[in-house]
C-alpha cells in the first residue's frame, strides 16, 4: 500500500510529492496532458480525467487505483 | 520601457510558491540570484516566518502558510507597481499556443522511447520559446532565467542526456515548462481553467 495523490490538476509543486506516491488520479486532464507525462516518467498507475475523484474520495481513504480500466475505487472510507 | 526589476525578496518567495519545496541548490538555479543574496533573503524570510526548512523524506525549503499569504500581497504589489498585464499575458498566450504540441511531443519521446526526432522537433521550436522567455524577461526581471533554463535542458539533450525532456525535478525542459505555466497563471492572478491544459 502506498500514498495516492488525488488532485484537480498536477503543478510543479505537486511533483515535488508525487514522486513519493504510488499513485495518481486527478479530475482534469487527458493521456496528453502534463499529470500524464509525470505519472509516465515516474512509472506510477494513474487515472488521468476523473471528474468525480475529488467529491467521491477523502483524505484518509484506501482506494484501488486501476488504470486499465480507468477507475478508482474507494475499498474503505 | 526597461524591465520592471523584481525585489529579491519577492523572487524567493515567489519561487518557493511556483516550485513547493526546493532545496537551496535548486533554489540557486532556479531564481538566478547570488549564493550571498539567496541565503540572506532566506535568513530574513525565516526570521519572518515566511519560509520554514525541512528534512526527511521531501527535503527543503518551503512556504508556511503566513509566506503564503504574505507572498499573495507581495504579488498584488508587484503587479500594480509593474503594470506590464499586455506583455505578461501576451507571453502567457504564447505557452498556451504551444501548450498542446509540446505535451503531445513529451507523450511521444515517453512512448516511443526516446526517438531522436523529438528533440530535432523540440530545437526546432525552441526559438519561439527563447524568444517568448525573453520577451517576458524584458517586462518583469524575475522572469530571465526561463531562457537560461529552457537553453540548459535543450542542450543536455543534444548532448544525450536523456532526464533533460520530461523527468520530473531534474530541470527538464517538461520541469521549466511547468513552472513557467504555473509562473504566469500566479503572476496574473488566475486559477488554473480548463483551456489551460492539465
Amino acid at each position: 500500500m502506498s500514498l495516492v495523490g488525488i488532485t484537480s490538476a498536477t503543478s510543479p509543486s505537486w511533483n515535488t510529492l508525487l514522486v513519493h506516491a504510488g499513485a495518481l488520479v486527478t479530475a482534469n486532464g487527458g493521456l496528453v496532458s502534463h499529470a500524464a507525462v509525470t505519472a509516465r516518467d515516474l512509472g506510477i498507475p494513474a487515472v488521468i480525467g476523473d471528474p468525480t475523484a475529488c467529491r467521491r474520495l477523502r483524505t484518509g481513504n484506501v482506494v484501488t487505483v486501476d488504470p486499465v480500466q480507468a477507475a478508482v475505487i474507494a475499498v474503505r472510507e | 520601457m526597461p524591465p520592471f526589476q523584481s525585489a529579491p525578496s519577492l523572487v524567493v518567495l515567489h519561487t518557493l510558491r511556483v516550485a513547493g519545496r526546493a532545496p537551496t541548490s535548486t533554489l540557486l538555479q532556479v531564481t538566478g540570484l547570488p549564493p550571498n543574496m539567496l541565503k540572506a533573503e532566506l535568513d530574513a524570510a525565516d526570521a519572518a516566518g515566511t519560509v520554514a526548512h525541512h528534512n526527511g523524506l521531501v527535503p527543503g525549503c518551503s512556504l508556511t502558510p503566513s509566506g503564503r499569504s504574505h507572498h499573495i500581497d507581495r504579488l498584488d504589489d508587484e503587479r500594480r507597481a509593474a503594470d506590464r498585464e499586455t506583455e505578461i499575458l501576451a507571453g502567457y498566450d504564447d505557452l498556451v499556443a504551444m501548450n498542446d504540441w509540446f505535451k503531445s511531443l513529451c507523450t511521444e519521446w515517453q512512448l516511443q522511447d526516446h526517438p531522436r526526432s523529438c528533440v530535432e522537433r523540440l530545437q526546432e521550436r525552441h526559438r519561439h520559446v527563447d524568444a517568448m522567455a525573453r520577451r517576458l524577461g524584458r517586462a518583469i526581471t524575475r522572469f530571465n532565467p526561463y531562457a537560461a533554463r529552457f537553453e540548459c535542458a535543450l542542450e543536455r539533450l543534444r548532448t544525450g542526456d536523456s532526464d533533460a525532456f520530461t523527468t520530473p525535478l531534474a530541470g527538464s525542459y517538461h520541469d521549466v515548462w511547468m513552472h513557467l505555466h504555473e509562473d504566469l497563471l500566479l503572476t496574473l492572478g488566475r486559477e488554473r481553467s480548463p483551456t489551460d491544459g492539465a
